[in-house]
């Protein structure tokens, strides 16, 4: 007699048992699924992690301390960043040879959600700049993107609060590109001497009049130090923006120029002394240098107290 | 060349297209002050070098003479006069007139050139006696340098006025007017000059005490070294020893012509106590001496100012300084040296000095001030000295030989190049904020300062936008004040990937400076002449007039006030940029 067969086996038609088969396929996969799943999930959710730890808060990560870092679950990593950079959570930068990862903030990343290649990569030129900021001659030429189309990106970006327009002192018709959140810097805006682009010649003059005024008038003008003037002008709020030390000695080395202030000597804390410098003559009394011009012979001159001297015409001899 | 003047020359024929403000400005001087002839012989010196007379001649005579048909000169020679007692007829051989320089004749040279020398803007070259007796020829040489003095004349009397009053300032003015005098003929030029300024005679006893004032003042003038002896040009005294030749000067006993010997200012020469007056003996001015003296006043006076925080700091230096000259040029200093090489190491040493060596230099005042204070004067004087060796911007002296304990207080050393360093500077700086503002003399400072610098590096100084800056650059550039370096990056040559360099070359800012103001100065002093060529009636009738008013009408005296006014003017800004140019050239040496 044949060996009793199972009653699972027994009896059942083979499509039904083919079926029985897929189902036990599926549910285990599924299984291997869920359980592999939960697993990337973790590894996710440790990559997201590491850039919440020191140092890779603000440097970001290197590929190479992800090896070490991840070891055998490193080979697993490519597709969790491809994630995250479709979902522009994650950005990568390249530091000489090795390959760097930022994480971007949720905040961050929505403002880049929807945006396409082209955006990215206009975002990406203008973002390498820094605060020295991009003509959008440099862009165009960079990305090889189309003027028209650049307009676009451009206005984007702008309404995304990504990016923003400045214009420099050097040449205020051209627009400059540079991100939203960074201070243009100095070259660009030429610090705090300028305002509207322009040169402000009368609060510079101001500036100047009022450290004099400090030489001359405080410690019974024995002297002055720089740090004692920087304070009285923030005490006396005379300039619109705050100076640091180094705007102020600037200040104080241009009227050391102009022979109006000098060095005397040093404070028990070694900082140099500034009192009014010494009235000398100079023994050049004489003013009238429209006497060089080839044409002063041919000229009217006419002398404060109304005192005229004629010119002479024109007349040319020969020998 | 064409003359912007019209009919008015004011050059000679020897003169080239200028290209030397100095040159220019010397020989406008010349003719200003002697007229066309001496102009044309200064500048054939000037154009030939050192030359003999017949060198001159020949040279001048190219230049001046005209072609002339020797069948017409054939017949103009010897042609008998039309009137009696009119001179024979003579061909103008001058390519033009003597008013424009044109000069042929051998005496015009001649006696230009004597007018040179006696006025010391020639140098005689004595040559060595050739030794078989042929005939000795001089040569001449011109200083081109005492041709600027000439138009400081007024400063000179000026100064001798502040040292030695009236009599002073007038044996001076007698002097640079005559170029070079006997003792008697200085005497009698400055008594003229003084009985002027008083209004009516004189009566003889005070006659006799001004002579006699002013023959004290010429021997105080004269051992001070305000007054030199001129040493004669003959060669038996060039090869000797010029200093026993000058005591051989003094110790001979005055012997003067018997017929001068009533001369009353003769009697009070042969009356003085020294043998100062002697035969023979010539005086001019020592213009050396009036330099170093007003040297002494423009440092002490930058000294006071910028130290005023140290009581007499001004007049110590000034009396140092004067010290100094006094080493080098007073009689008084002179005779104490035994032999010319002691003379020549003491002179090495010119700068130095001891608190006891100035203390009669010092204003009486001062020294009283002194004396008075505690440990009395020259404890007082040397503390104050050694006070002043301490200061270093700029530096004032330097102490050699420690004051305490030192029986003459110290020995020291005066710091004359750095204060006039530090003087230049400061006109510099003011001749630049005059011409071209504030900014571009800030820049000047900058350059001076830090080096080179690229423009946005000035800028940034400065204080001002990089525009304005690179305009400034531009205009103090093309005025050579400053100088540029460009340095390539790539081995061929672009502009666009250069470094500009600016930079500020003292040298060529002392050049350039110096040339603007000779060239002022003789714009300035055409002017002035061509304003006198324009007034000459004005000028004329003045002269005419005397007492009486020379006007005719109220419009036309206003006219002149205001011409007068308008030379004034010039004259003023003649003398500021003398100053300028006297302590640029002159206080150096």
């Amino acid at each position: 007699m044949p060996p009793k067969r199972s009653a699972t086996s027994i009896g059942l038609p083979t499509s039904k048992r083919r079926a029985i088969n897929t189902a036990a396929t599926k549910a285990i996969k599924v299984e291997q699924e869920q359980a592999a799943q939960s697993s990337s999930q973790k590894l996710k959710q440790d990559f997201i992690k590491l850039f919440n730890d020191q140092p890779y808060k603000h440097n970001g990560v290197s590929n190479s301390q992800l090896k070490n870092l991840f070891k055998e679950q490193y080979a697993s990593l490519p597709m969790i960043i491809n994630d995250l950079i479709q979902e522009s959570r994650l950005t990568m930068s390249k530091v000489g040879s090795e390959l760097f990862y930022n994480f971007v903030t949720e905040e961050l990343a929505s403002k880049f959600a929807g945006l396409d290649v082209s955006a990215r990569m206009v975002y990406q030129v203008i973002e390498k700049v820094g605060n020295k900021g991009i003509w959008t001659k440099d862009i165009r030429i960079q990305t090889n993107i189309q003027q028209q189309a650049l307009n676009k990106i451009f206005k984007k970006l702008e309404d995304r609060r990504l990016i923003k327009p400045i214009k420099s002192i050097t040449a205020k018709a051209k627009k400059l590109y540079m991100l939203y959140d960074l201070q243009p810097a100095k070259e660009l805006t030429g610090g705090p001497w300028y305002s509207d682009l322009e040169f402000d010649h009368e609060f510079v003059a101001e500036l100047r009049n009022f450290v004099l005024l400090c030489v001359k008038k405080m410690n019974g003008g024995k002297g002055i130090s720089l740090k004692e003037i920087a304070n009285k002008m923030k005490e006396a709020n005379v300039s619109r923006v705050q100076l640091n030390l180094n705007e102020v000695a600037q200040l104080v080395q241009t009227l050391a120029f102009d022979y109006l202030i000098e060095q005397n000597g040093t404070n028990l804390n070694g900082e140099a002394l500034f009192v009014a410098a010494k009235r000398c003559s100079s023994c050049c009394d004489f003013k009238w240098w429209e006497v060089l011009s080839p044409d002063f012979h041919f000229r009217d001159i006419e002398f404060e107290d109304g005192v005229l001297l004629t010119k002479h015409e024109p007349h040319h001899h020969t020998g | 060349m064409s003359n912007c003047f019209g009919g008015f020359t004011v050059t000679s024929p020897i003169s080239s297209t200028s290209h030397n403000p100095l040159h220019d400005l010397r020989s406008n001087c010349i003719r200003d002050y002697f007229g066309p002839t001496c102009q044309t012989v200064a500048d054939c010196l000037v154009s030939r070098g050192i030359c003999t007379v017949s060198d001159l001649l020949v040279y001048i005579r190219y230049q001046c003479k005209r072609d002339v048909n020797s069948e017409r000169l054939k017949l103009v020679h010897g042609l008998d006069p039309l009137r009696k007692g009119r001179k024979v007829a003579n061909l103008n051989l001058a390519r033009g007139s003597e008013d424009n320089g044109f000069v042929v004749d051998a005496s015009a040279v001649n006696a230009a050139l004597i007018v040179l020398l006696q006025h010391s803007l020639v140098k005689v070259i004595a040559p060595s006696k050739p030794s078989n007796g042929e005939f000795v020829k001089y040569k001449y040489m011109l200083d081109a340098e005492q041709s600027l003095y000439l138009q400081r004349y007024p400063r000179f009397v000026e100064y001798a006025k502040k040292m030695f009053q009236e009599t002073g300032a007038a044996i001076v003015e007698e002097l640079l007017a005559n170029g070079r005098m006997t003792g008697s003929e200085v005497i009698k030029g400055a008594l003229a000059i003084l009985e002027n300024l008083i209004s009516g005679e004189m009566p003889k006893e005070e006659r006799k005490l001004l002579i006699q004032k002013i023959v004290d003042t010429f021997q105080i003038m004269v051992e001070s070294g305000y007054v030199e002896n001129v040493v004669p040009i003959d060669s038996s005294f060039s090869n000797s020893n010029s200093s026993s030749s000058d005591s051989q000067v003094l110790e001979t006993n005055p012997s003067f012509a018997q017929n001068e010997i009533n001369d009353e200012i003769n009697v009070h020469l042969l009356n003085t106590s020294k043998t100062i007056f002697v035969d023979g003996a010539v005086w001019r001015v020592n213009v050396r001496m009036f330099h170093s003296s007003l040297r002494a006043f423009y440092l002490g006076r930058l000294v006071a100012e910028r130290y005023d925080q140290i009581q007499f700091s001004g007049a110590v230096v000034s009396s140092v300084l004067k010290f100094i000259a006094a080493k080098e040029f007073s009689r008084k200093f002179q005779s104490k040296y035994r032999s010319e090489d002691e003379k020549q190491m003491l002179l090495a040493e010119k700068k130095s000095f001891t608190a006891y060596d100035i203390m009669d230099f010092l204003p009486p005042m001062i020294l009283s001030d002194f004396k008075n204070k505690a440990g009395g004067a020259l404890v007082n004087l040397s503390s104050l000295l050694s006070e002043l060796s301490t200061l270093i911007y700029p530096p004032v002296l330097e102490e050699i030989e420690e004051a305490n304990g030192h029986p003459q207080g110290g020995k020291f050393e005066i710091a004359t190049r750095p204060l006039l360093s530090y003087l230049k500077d400061r006109i510099f700086h003011q001749v630049v904020k005059d011409h071209f503002g504030d900014t571009a003399a800030r820049i000047c400072s900058i350059l001076g300062t830090k080096g080179h610098l690229e423009s946005d590096a000035i800028a940034d100084s400065a204080m001002v936008p990089a525009k304005e800056a690179r305009e400034y650059l531009h205009q103090l550039y093309k005025a050579n004040y400053i100088s540029m370096l460009y340095l390539h990056q790539s081995k061929q040559h672009n502009p666009a990937n250069a470094l500009y360099l600016w930079c500020i070359d003292k040298r060529q800012m002392e050049e350039t400076v110096l040339k603007n103001i000779s060239c002022a100065l003789l714009n300035l002093r055409l002017r002035r002449q061509h304003e006198v060529e324009q007034g000459k009636d004005w000028i004329e009738r003045a002269k005419l007039a005397g007492n009486t008013d020379e006007n005719d009408s109220e419009m036309d005296k206003i006219n002149y006030n205001k011409f007068c006014q308008g030379l004034e003017r010039l004259d003023n800004a003649c003398l500021q940029l003398d100053e300028t140019l006297m302590i640029l050239l002159e206080f150096d040496k």
